[in-house]
């Protein structure tokens, strides 16, 4: 490993060597460009003998000076490349400068028109805040522009895959109005395909608890509109749960409420999710009393 | 007293007769068929009664002998009795244990039917199983949400790949189009370049003529 480290400095060495070189006027008539290419590889391999070495954030760092020489020479498409590795390698150290490299990749792909590349790289930075940096505002943000981007270049899965983070995330802010209209979007446009109308009933479900918590009226009248939307809801074991949750919301009654979810979850385990939803739920049980 | 003596001995013979085809009427009913079984348990409930009637006659009899002899009588009484009972238990055995396999369509038979240890263990067995049952038949739906879920999630990865294949597909037209634009490009700048040197060889010629005349004239003057 240490030799690893030894080569790649010697490599970055002679890099700016080659580069201080190359700045001269006579050198710059006369092969310059080449020298720079020749840099260029040189802080490339370097980058990789640091990753054998597993210094991350050297490695991180020898891709970005190869990234900014290949957007200096106008090879943007390599530019772009680089800083993707530079985040890859970042992301193990430093998550902020590996935030960074992926946003400058993605300037460059959304200049040169590739939207796809962007609206991946965006997720993978949405991902970064989600489970490194814990930053939900932030993932919500990157995940809805991955969204966007999708959605314009006709991926459509991969634009609901994002939007039903986006929603899963806003509901746990407390954001459910957002949240039940990407549920009920995405499960409109479900319903749509042969492939995907047997999903739509979760979806349906999530945007029945997201109304939960807001309103037990709104709710009521919402689970009527999706049996309309989709026949097939009313036959299902989510359909069952959400209305005896509705009757014993009504009737304030919390062990009822607490017995209907332990049923359901000893046949189909609830997740982290579900839980959270299904909790606040019942402390609107706790903190509103009956007042009949 | 010796009428007394001979009447006991008579409902003797009698009783013994009858225990005797109680006990092969007991026999015969746990291989007969259901209609042959219904005769048999009516001709025995009618033999234990008629057996029955013959002890109290005999209790009767007994009060009456002399003490003596009254001693024995009560013993031999005693021992018909019990033989009674255990041929009457034996008989409610054979028919319980026949009981799960026939269909009886009077509800009489089943009057003084009493649940034994056979019978509870047998209640228990099948309360177990069907719990059993029970419980596999929720592991089977639990099985069964699971595979609708894989299912699903099936489902949206082929819808997925169907999307990315269309994707591919859509490229590889664009691709085409753009190549076969570009083969097109290449063939007019092919017949331009072929134009230019056809041109340039015309354009040589002539000046080789051009030239030829001149020094032919030159030198012919």
């Amino acid at each position: 490993m240490a030799s690893n480290e030894q080569k790649a400095q010697q490599l970055i060495a002679e890099a700016e060597k080659k580069l201080s070189a190359s700045k001269g006027f006579f050198s710059s008539l006369f092969g310059g460009s080449a020298k720079v290419e020749d840099a260029v590889e040189c802080y490339q391999r370097a980058a990789n003998l640091f990753k054998m070495a597993k210094k991350w954030t050297e490695a991180g760092s020898a891709f970005c000076e190869a990234a900014n020489l290949h957007a200096k020479a106008g090879s943007r498409h390599d530019a772009a490349s680089n800083y993707v590795d530079a985040a890859n390698a970042y992301k193990k150290a430093d998550i902020n400068e590996a935030v960074n490299c992926f946003l400058k990749a993605i300037e460059i792909y959304t200049d040169m028109g590739r939207f796809t590349m962007a609206a991946k790289h965006h997720q993978t930075i949405a991902e970064l805040y989600e489970t490194d940096a814990i930053d939900l505002e932030r993932a919500v943000q990157h995940y809805e522009q991955a969204a966007d981007y999708f959605r314009g270049e006709e991926s459509n899965s991969s634009a609901n895959k994002c939007l039903l983070k986006v929603a899963q995330y806003a509901a746990q802010l407390e954001n459910y109005q957002k949240a039940i209209q990407i549920y009920e979007q995405v499960a409109s446009s479900s319903l749509e395909s042969s492939l995907l109308k047997y999903s739509a009933k979760e979806y349906l479900f999530r945007a029945a608890l997201c109304h939960l918590c807001v309103d037990l009226l709104n709710a009521q009248h919402a689970l009527e509109r999706y049996t309309q939307m989709y026949p097939a809801f009313q036959d299902s074991r989510e359909y069952k749960l959400l209305q005896t949750l509705m009757e014993h919301l009504e009737e304030q009654n919390v062990e009822s409420f607490t017995e209907a979810v332990k049923d359901y979850d000893s046949i189909s385990r609830l997740d982290q999710w579900y839980t959270t939803m299904l909790l606040r739920i019942k402390k609107q049980i706790n903190e509103s009393p009956d007042l009949r | 007293m010796p009428k007394m003596v001979s009447l006991f001995e008579n409902y003797e013979q009698q009783y013994s007769v009858l225990t005797a085809d109680i006990t092969s009427q007991i026999g015969l009913l746990s291989t007969s068929g259901a209609k042959d079984r219904r005769q048999l348990i009516s001709n025995i409930e009618k033999n234990v009664k008629e057996a029955q009637e013959l002890l109290e006659q005999m209790d009767l009899e007994v009060r009456e002998v002399e003490m003596s002899k009254r001693q024995r009588c009560g013993t031999k009484l005693d021992c018909y009795r019990a033989e009674l009972k255990r041929l009457t238990l034996e008989y409610i055995k054979a028919r319980s244990i026949k009981q799960g396999t026939f269909n009886y369509e009077s509800t009489e038979e089943f009057e003084d039917v009493r649940i034994n240890e056979d019978q509870k263990q047998r209640l228990l067995d099948n309360s177990e199983r069907l719990e059993r049952a029970g419980k596999r038949l929720e592991e089977g739906y639990k099985v069964i949400l699971e595979t609708e879920e894989i299912g699903t999630h099936v489902l949206q990865n082929l819808n997925e790949q169907r999307e990315t294949i269309q994707r591919s597909r859509g490229r590889l037209r664009e691709t085409n189009e753009e190549l076969s634009r570009s083969s097109r490009i290449m063939n007019s700048m092919i017949m331009r370049s072929i134009q230019q040197r056809i041109v340039f060889f015309v354009v040589g010629a002539c000046f080789v003529v051009a030239i030829s005349l001149g020094l032919y004239l030159g030198f012919s003057k």
